[in-house]
């Protein structure tokens, strides 16, 4: 009897949730659908009767310059996450499988730059892009993003590593591989999981990221999606349809990238070869 | 088919921590060797030095006369069987078997051939599409095992290999293992803490502790000539009695002093003690559990019955003496219980002499 309230509890709970996170899904793709008229009556209606699409059309190639800053978002975006897996493998790979002094102090410190938030670093950081003259550049939102992501990849892949014997390397190094070759034969197909997690991640973060792109990008051509959502709202309006429209389109891309990359994400692959 | 030759081998961590320390070895061909030792003696570093794991601290290592330091481990011509097995999880059984064949360039005809063979030979044949991941733990020692011989290495180390499989298994792949180098004529080096294991399957033993190499030798001459009260109390099951003795010199003959009994000791061994200087000193003699005995014969010594531990075939009773456990083995049937008060008597022409203090074998 116990085993049945418990299941109607955690159902019910887990509906609440996923409504909660849902909802606000909902109501963007709903907005995105009504004219600026539609948008303020009340009670609303959840589903318009005309569905605008040219909406979309409208935001996707009207003023707003959206298609550019969505080419600039994948730009950076992509840029950001290759620069973290390369990078995050590399000393993810190091930390794991090599003893050198100051190995803990390494893992320690990365994971302390994480405490700091962006807001608190984006003044000092304006001033070295700005020397750099890198202001209004693509690079001067990937290096920040990279940097931001990339302890949170390095302790990623770092703990995927630990977790796959060192004696998978080894063996292949006697069936014949040089280091390179077993790493690339033996570990990366077992990694794949992670580097995908964290690329994924890395995606993300430097996708969402508004502080760094509003702060050292002024100029329209650079901006990215994120600082083109903020420019629906004026001083006397907010065009909510085309705001909501325009965050539909900008989820797309990590939506279908969730999609293409689910099954990769189950852990357990690594699992069976080793007695633990 | 490769003989090896390990001088003054050292292997040192970060500077400081020793590992491994003056490490003398000749290995024949075709011989099967173990290295046994408690953890942490060293034994698996050495074993990681001859694959190529572990860089070599100090010291030569020849694989057929030719010193290979410095040589990868790819170009050593050696197999390793792994505690864990190492079995790549995401190439199935036949994939695992091939890879070392495959990055040698093999022919595909010949891997496949050489796959084939060596499934048939360990009895793994119906399992070459699976994943290790599908595997019991005694199938997985049979892949990684597969995988060693498909190479025709010119040695075989194996690390462990059966202590993750349960009692049963061990035992019956030990035997396999036997049969193996027998029928595959390779060098075999095998690395256990399980002197049982050590003692059946070697045709030498390398005994090591702290990084020292203790004895090498064959499983018998280890059992009946230990070189110290260590290689002594290591190899054995139950371990060796230790007792703390003295021997005397009566007017004709050499006496051993236990508590208040004194067992006549051969002319051969008085002499050998007298020579060493060991007369009237306080020594350690090491017995074998068949070698006390519970008889009313004089001399013997009393001691009570603290346990007794039935193996069908056999029983080990044990005593305390001296707040030492002492274990006496004894076959058939044997009317006593835990509290009684028995005689002991020593086989004293099997008794070995160990110094007090540098515990080391007087005699042999």
């Amino acid at each position: 009897m116990k085993n049945r309230w418990e299941k109607i509890l955690t159902t019910l709970v887990a509906t609440v949730v996923i409504g909660l996170m849902i909802i606000p899904f909902f109501i963007m793709i709903s907005t995105s659908l009504k004219s600026f008229t539609e948008v303020t009556v009340w009670p609303p209606d959840w589903i318009p009767d005309i569905l605008r699409w040219e909406n979309y059309r409208e935001v996707w190639s009207g003023a707003g310059n959206f298609k550019r800053s969505f080419i600039n978002s994948i730009i950076v975006s992509t840029s950001t996450m290759i620069i973290c897996t390369v990078l995050g493998s590399f000393s993810a790979y190091a930390v794991s499988r090599f003893n050198f002094r100051g190995k803990k102090s390494f893992l320690f410190i990365i994971i302390v730059t994480q405490m700091f938030s962006a807001v608190t670093l984006v003044g000092p950081m304006y001033k070295i892009i700005k020397n750099l003259g890198l202001l209004n550049t693509h690079i001067a939102l990937i290096i920040p993003n990279a940097a931001f992501a990339l302890p949170m990849t390095v302790w990623l892949l770092y703990g995927y590593l630990d977790g796959i014997s060192k004696n998978l390397e080894e063996a292949a190094m006697i069936d014949g591989c040089t280091r390179t070759q077993a790493v690339r034969k033996v570990l990366l197909p077992l990694i794949a999981p992670g580097i995908i997690t964290s690329g994924l991640f890395a995606f993300i973060v430097s996708w969402n990221d508004l502080i760094f792109a509003r702060s050292f990008i002024t100029k329209t051509e650079f901006m990215t999606l994120s600082v083109s959502l903020t420019t629906y709202k004026s001083l006397f309006e907010t065009r909510w349809h085309e705001m909501m429209a325009a965050s539909v389109i900008s989820v797309i891309p990590v939506f279908i990238l969730f999609l293409l990359i689910q099954k990769h994400l189950v852990k357990g692959l690594a699992s069976g070869g080793v007695k633990e | 088919m490769a003989n090896l030759r390990l001088e003054n081998i050292e292997k040192v961590y970060d500077g400081k921590v020793v590992a491994v320390e003056g490490f003398n070895l000749d290995i024949a061909d075709k011989e099967f060797i173990i290295l046994v030792g408690p953890s942490g003696c060293g034994k698996s570093t050495v074993l990681r030095m001859i694959a190529g794991l572990e860089d070599i601290t100090s010291g030569n290592l020849y694989i057929d006369d030719k010193l290979v330091n410095d040589v990868e481990p790819k170009d050593r011509d050696i197999a390793m069987v792994f505690q864990n097995y190492a079995l790549y999880p995401h190439m199935n059984v036949y994939d695992n078997m091939a890879f070392g064949l495959k990055m040698r360039k093999v022919d595909k005809a010949e891997i496949d051939e050489s796959v084939r063979k060596s499934a048939k030979l360990l009895g793994i044949e119906n399992l070459l599409k699976r994943k290790p991941k599908a595997l019991s733990g005694g199938q997985r020692q049979r892949v990684a095992l597969g995988r060693a011989i498909v190479r025709k290495p010119r040695v075989f180390l194996m690390d462990e290999p059966l202590s993750n499989l349960d009692a049963k298994l061990r035992v019956q792949m030990r035997a396999e293992i036997v049969k193996l180098h027998k029928r595959l004529g390779t060098t075999f080096i095998y690395v256990t803490h399980d002197q049982t294991e050590a003692m059946t399957m070697g045709d030498r033993i390398v005994v090591m502790k702290d990084g020292f190499i203790q004895q090498v030798a064959t499983p018998r001459e280890l059992y009946e000539k230990p070189v110290n009260a260590f290689v002594g109390s290591f190899i054995g099951s139950p371990q060796m009695n230790f007792l703390d003795a003295t021997v005397t010199e009566g007017t004709e003959d050499y006496y051993l002093k236990i508590r208040d009994a004194s067992f006549k000791l051969s002319k051969e061994v008085g002499n050998k003690l007298k020579r060493s200087g060991h007369i009237g000193q306080t020594l350690i003699i090491g017995a074998r559990p068949e070698d006390v005995t519970m008889s009313d014969k004089s001399p013997n010594i009393s001691a009570k019955i603290e346990g007794i531990e039935n193996t069908g075939s056999e029983r080990y009773i044990y005593f305390l003496l001296d707040d030492r456990e002492i274990v006496s083995k004894a076959y058939g049937h044997v009317a006593c219980k835990i509290g009684d008060e028995i005689s002991l008597s020593l086989n004293v022409d099997k008794i070995h002499f160990f110094d007090k203090e540098t515990k080391q074998n007087i005699i042999d």
